[in-house]
């Protein structure tokens, strides 16, 4: 029985191998670029859990201030505590690199360094990729030891804490070039590099030197007297929770997190991102699985003969069925394994190539080693085999519904057409319900897996539809006398579809998911980028933007009234932006203190619902509440709402606390982990900060249209800041890197969605070339009857047309719906932003007609290689 | 096991004889062979001048513009009452000007550190017991090294472990040192029954040929100790004994020709004391300088040996002797740790011959993480014709490999 099942099923593998190939190859296609985002992303979070775990060391606990920097203060608290074994103060800095000991051009800005800009909310969350950015990390060697032990550099004292001396990580030395001995310039002066270190994991650049000489070397920028956090080893015994409850009620300005926590941090920040590149690239993994469908659905239709004739011999139904399914299994077998090693091959060759940052920018700058992940290979391969069985089942239980006395006849086409569609009238509506329940259901762990669902469900019911639509449409057709009079052939065409729709849904299953797919990803990339560019006109008021070149500097809040006193600024704002943890799972939110007018509020920000009238803002005041505007992240993240008063402990000094009453919701596309807007007056009452990250200037406008004048505005601009690197942007330029950092951030989804509708064409050719050889007999007949092999061609062309014009504006239509998900659902359940719909009607169409034109040019070219055999042989196999 | 290896480095103690050879030497050849990058910012230290008067009590303080300085406890401990191990312990704090940083503002800055060794000589314990720590100073609450009278404090697992001199009544010293390390904790009163035994010419100590090897030095010998110690393999608590302390400061001491040292510190039962130390050459043959030096019960100088000249001849009146070797399985040293000192004193054809009985032969102390080698430190008997006359502490360096600079 096996060798029978064998033997036949390997005999069709064998005659028709041209499509099986084709099958396997779009199931491997879809496999490898699942397998390969997951393997680059899972490599990049690892690097990115390795070199935590490398600074983090043997810490229990990391003791760091709720906002802003920790003072050292907390290092001597820590030391005397008696629960604290050991306390190690670090201070942990990004510094850009210059190499050679700065023999650059000194006017020239710094253009691409540090297009992140927190102050003014821009551009996404990319940093740079060209990584010229060292870590640097600040250390009480005494203390380090025995926490971060890996991070000691091995030499004497006598260097250790030396003014100059710097120590690289092994790795850094490599990829720097650099030696013991050598030089190297940060932060506007030369360090000696005076020994090594080797870090087992970390891959990013990244330096240690003694934490006296970095706080001294960043004094300018206030570092004197502050760490970044302390790194604590408690005591066996000592229960880190209560710790950690007891350090809060004595330090309710500092805030103890388990060095786990910035890993998962991380993980729940770019988890949602990786998650939609996964499910972007499963999509061409479902174009696969359509043409499997294809395949074996010609498979079965020229295979019907055989079975039914086993069937009549006395072989049991469900050998057919069996033959199907196991042909679907090896296409899927092969293809998957396929896929894994072409996955596993691409991973590899895009992180040595271009690093683990696929343009979300959440790992930029990262370059980690391929991390292969068995079960999840394991996994991929098993979707892989599932979805290619899945794509063959149809048609094997077409088959094993095969009356075979009629099948033998006449083949397949009959026999099965009035049972699926009594199977799909009840499958439908369920299924749409299903889909309506889905597409409403909450987030899971942040990512929207019943919207995913929901999505791949309507797809499926979409497909399962065409035949319906094709129906209803020839009826309309086939009513016109008109058509049918001139054009007999169209006649012919509408007949066929009529009667037989499900064989042309199986030709275009592939290209409606496929386009419905890339057209729903268009339109909310294309909402998303609209959104974004008039979010940026509200976010960007001023002509100008100064910031300290290096990102980690800020400028003294005393220099906004020297920038006024230049003749041709009009007015200047200012923003002070701060980080601070509210939770300890989640990632850090961001506090923007800028200068604006409550009551004009919508002008400054891009708000979203009702603008808070006079009255509400008056009654906050008069409660003593502080207003603030919160992101939609935060009504998502933290329930957050307007109205809700509302604590921010790290805003809390001794003997106050302060209470903020949520004003408004904002749209932030910046900070996906949540962001509130003050008034930056009420901001620098509470905290003494007077500190500036951002200046925004306003030219007068008769100065604005004079470039000599806006030259000589920046010059006098410059000369407030002498010898420190001043970065001015118009908003222009700022407008351009955010959008271009936007198109990065989407470019592989683009990829993504171009391959998922190269394989759907694939698909059609592959399936109208099996297709036109399927219907040779009917195609011979023809002949018989005197229709040449050009009108044949013509005929099947014209069949075809009408078939990718269905598909065509069918999938453009079912776009709309999966848009509506992925924009309304899907975006502010894994990004917590919403955004406006656009639709690019103009795209949409000219997609289509590609798709339309390149799909009728592939079936006609697969059908005229398939009507040349002669009509006698063809007829010859009715026998 | 890298990992768990590595935290040791920087805590590790330090004889005091290795850490004499290792700072000025690393700050005459490798760092300033490294330091051509910028302006080198050179710190002076004050010079270790012969006739600088002792001043106390000022100069029971810190003298935080030296290289080098150290309070430096060994002594002897018996239990109060009963039957009970009796044991010895060095308690100590170094004390390091790295010339950087002078004009870092700082708090981390790492002008001065401090470190603190204590170890116990416990004879069923086989090896010694110890514990260390390293601070920077900066941090009032972290660290104190007061300039007007010993008071040396560092918050180890938040507890103070300090020396602390005070005076009773005039010109009675009484320190208290206490140590709280996770094997063991010690708190212990001493007090010392005669003035600072000033070491060398009126305290300027030298160790070698060149007039800059030299330290400031004085020593209190015969302190008597009591107090509590807990291990937890001894059952009693209270102690009492004798201990000999050392405070001593400098820039550059050890000639470079040098490969270790031999040092000791004895407190006999008459109330008389003994310190001897010999500098041994790399190459076989003569020690470079040696002195011995001993005070009466007044604790008056009752001899030097050999005169200030080390004149070869006079050189016979102090010889160390070894005895019997032990060779160490971790650092594969060979160890005198049996030795005879002979001293004959001037004028007098009689040679006093004292013969050093070690605790147990394993008091060596692993310090390669720190400063590339094995010392051995411990608890010593005297015996002089087969009588045991009284105990104190023998420092033995430079026997394991040679030492990497």
């Amino acid at each position: 029985m096996n060798s029978l099942l064998l033997y036949l099923g390997w005999g069709v593998i064998r005659s028709q191998w041209g499509r099986f190939l084709a099958a396997t190859i779009s199931i491997a296609i879809g496999v490898a670029l699942a397998l390969a985002i997951h393997l680059i992303n899972r490599s990049a979070l690892d690097e990115f859990s390795g070199a935590m775990s490398t600074v983090n060391g043997e810490a229990n606990l990391q003791l760091k201030a709720r906002l802003g920097r920790l003072p050292e203060g907390a290092f001597v608290e820590m030391m005397l505590d008696k629960e604290v074994d050991e306390a190690s103060p670090v201070i942990e800095i990004d510094l850009p690199l210059i190499d050679g000991p700065q023999n650059k051009p000194k006017d020239k800005e710094p253009k691409d360094k540090e297009p992140k800009d927190k102050g003014l909310g821009l551009a996404t969350t990319s940093a740079p990729t060209a990584s010229t950015k060292l870590k640097v990390l600040g250390l009480d060697f005494f203390r380090a030891g025995a926490i971060q032990p890996t991070l000691l550099p091995r030499t004497g004292f006598g260097e250790m804490f030396r003014e100059d001396s710097i120590f690289l990580s092994a790795q850094t030395a490599n990829a720097l070039g650099k030696k013991v001995g050598d030089t190297i310039a940060l932060h506007g002066r030369g360090f000696t590099v005076a020994g090594l270190f080797s870090p087992s994991q970390d891959r990013k650049l990244m330096a240690v030197m003694d934490i006296a000489n970095l706080q001294n070397l960043l004094r300018q920028d206030g570092w004197l007297g502050f760490v970044s956090r302390v790194d604590l080893k408690l005591r066996s015994g000592v229960a880190t929770g209560r710790f950690k409850e007891s350090l809060a009620l004595r330090f309710p300005a500092w805030i103890a997190l388990e060095p786990s926590d910035s890993v998962q941090r991380m993980s729940n920040l770019s988890r949602a991102y990786r998650v939609n590149l996964n499910v972007l690239a499963l999509v061409a993994l479902v174009s696969g699985a359509f043409m499997v469908y294809a395949t074996m659905s010609l498979a079965v239709r020229r295979q019907a003969k055989q079975q039914a004739l086993l069937g009549i011999l006395g072989a049991p139904p469900s050998l057919g069925r069996k033959i199907v399914l196991s042909q679907g299994m090896a296409v899927g077998i092969a293809g998957s394994i396929l896929g894994i090693l072409l996955g596993v091959a691409l991973a590899y060759t895009v992180l040595n190539l271009m690093g683990g940052d696929l343009g979300g920018g959440y790992f930029s700058g990262s370059r980690p080693e391929l991390s292969l992940d068995a079960p999840v290979m394991l996994a991929f391969f098993l979707v892989g085999v599932l979805v290619s069985a899945l794509g063959s089942l149809v048609p094997a239980i077409q088959l094993s519904h095969l009356a075979p006395a009629q099948a033998i006849r006449s083949g397949l086409d009959q026999a099965v057409a009035r049972t699926s569609s009594k199977a799909m009238r009840l499958a439908i509506p369920f299924g749409l319900i299903l889909t309506l329940l889905l597409v409403f259901a909450p987030a899971w762990q942040g990512i929207p897996i019943a919207a995913y669902l929901a999505i791949g469900l309507l797809v499926v019911i979409g497909v399962a539809l065409v035949p319906v639509w094709v129906r209803l449409a020839s009826q309309v057709l086939a009513q016109h006398d008109f058509f049918l009079a001139k054009w007999p052939s169209y006649w012919l065409t509408s007949q066929k579809l009529e009667r037989l729709p499900g064989n042309a849904s199986a030709a275009v299953a592939g290209i409606v998911a496929s386009l419905a797919l890339a057209s729903a990803m268009a339109i909310m990339v294309n909402s998303f980028r609209a959104s974004v560019d008039q979010w940026l006109d509200t976010v960007l008021p001023a002509e100008l933007y100064l910031r300290k070149a290096n990102s980690v500097e800020k400028l003294d809040g005393n220099v906004l009234a020297k920038i006024i006193k230049i003749p041709g600024i009009a007015k200047v704002e200012a923003v002070r932006a701060l980080e601070f943890s509210l939770a300890d799972k989640l990632a850090p939110i961001t506090l923007l203190a800028k200068d604006f007018d409550l009551s004009r509020m919508q002008k400054y920000l891009p708000l979203t619902g009702a603008t808070p009238d006079e009255a509400f803002l008056q009654k906050i005041l008069a409660e003593g509440h502080i207003p603030i505007f919160a992101s939609e992240a935060m009504q998502d993240l933290y329930g957050w709402t307007v109205g809700q008063v509302v604590r921010l402990p790290a805003l809390s000094l001794a003997g106050k606390e302060p209470s903020f009453q949520v004003a408004g919701i904002w749209r932030d596309y910046v900070r996906q982990s949540g962001s509130i807007v003050m008034q930056r007056a009420a901001y620098a009452t509470l905290t003494n900060d007077t500190w500036v990250d951002d200046v925004l200037i306003w030219i007068s406008p008769e100065f604005e249209s004079n470039s000599g004048r806006l030259t000589a505005i920046s010059e006098q601009l410059r000369a407030l800041f002498p010898g420190e690197p001043i970065m001015i942007r118009s908003t222009q330029e700022i407008r351009a890197l955010s959008l271009a950092m936007f198109d990065r951030s989407f470019a592989l989804t683009y990829v993504l969605e171009a391959v998922a509708v190269l394989g759907a064409l694939f698909g059609v050719a592959s399936t109208y070339s099996g297709e036109a050889l399927a219907r040779s007999r009917e195609f011979g007949m023809l002949r018989h009857l005197g229709v040449t092999r050009g009108q044949i061609t013509k005929l099947f062309a014209i069949e075809t047309s009408i078939m990718l014009l269905f598909s065509v504006i069918w999938a453009l239509v079912l776009s709309l719906g999966l848009a509506w998900i992925l924009i309304h659902r899907v975006n502010p359940q894994s990004f917590h932003w919403t955004m406006d719909t656009k639709i690019p009607m103009g795209a949409m169409v000219l997609s289509g007609l590609i798709v339309l034109v390149l799909g009728v040019l592939t079936a006609w070219l697969a059908t005229r290689s398939a009507t040349s055999q002669g009509p006698v042989l063809a007829v010859r196999e009715d026998w | 096991m890298a990992n768990t290896k590595t935290p040791q480095t920087l805590n590790k103690p330090m004889a005091r004889r290795r850490w004499l050879k290792r700072l000025p030497l690393c700050a005459s050849t490798l760092c300033l062979s490294t330091r051509f990058s910028q302006a080198a910012q050179t710190h002076f230290f004050d010079p270790v001048q012969l006739g600088r008067p002792f001043i106390f009590p000022r100069d029971h303080g810190a003298h935080l513009n030296f290289r080098t300085e150290w309070w430096y406890v060994t002594g002897f401990l018996a239990p109060s009452q009963g039957q009970g191990e009796s044991l010895g312990f060095q308690v100590t704090f170094f004390r390091s000007a790295t010339g950087e940083a002078s004009t870092n503002p700082s708090r981390f800055a790492a002008t001065q550190l401090l470190f603190s060794h204590a170890a116990l000589a416990l004879k069923s314990e086989g090896k010694l017991i110890h514990d260390q720590a390293a601070m920077r100073a900066g941090f009032d609450r972290l660290t104190t090294l007061s300039e007007q009278d010993t008071d040396v404090r560092s918050m180890v697992r938040s507890r103070a472990r300090f020396i602390k001199r005070e005076e009773k009544s005039p010109g009675a010293s009484t320190y208290t040192i206490s140590v709280h390390a996770p094997m063991f904790s010690l708190d212990l009163n001493m007090t010392a029954p005669t003035p600072p035994a000033l070491q060398g010419v009126m305290g300027f100590s030298q160790k070698g040929p060149s007039i800059k090897q030299a330290s400031h030095y004085y020593s209190r010998p015969q302190l008597q100790v009591q107090g509590r110690v807990i291990v937890n393999k001894l059952n009693a608590q209270n102690y009492r004994g004798r201990a000999w302390m050392d405070h001593e400061w400098s820039n550059e001491v050890l000639d470079e020709s040098a490969a270790g040292w031999d040092w000791l510190g004895l407190n006999f039962d008459n109330g008389h004391s003994l310190m001897a130390f010999q500098i041994r050459p790399k190459l076989t043959g003569e020690p470079i300088w040696s002195e011995a030096r001993g005070f009466n019960s007044q604790g008056d100088v009752d001899f030097v040996l050999p005169a200030q000249d080390q004149a070869p001849a006079r050189r016979e009146a102090l010889k160390f002797k070894p005895k019997r070797f032990w060779r160490s399985l971790r650092s594969n040293a060979l160890y005198p740790v049996e030795l005879d000192i002979e001293l004959q004193r001037p004028n007098s054809s009689v040679k006093r011959i004292l013969s050093l009985q070690p605790l147990m032969d394993d008091q060596e102390v692993d310090a390669r993480a720190s400063t590339g080698g094995f010392y051995w430190e411990g608890l010593v008997f005297v015996f002089e014709n087969q009588k045991r006359i009284g105990q104190g502490y023998l420092e033995l360096t430079g026997y394991a490999a040679p030492m990497k600079l």
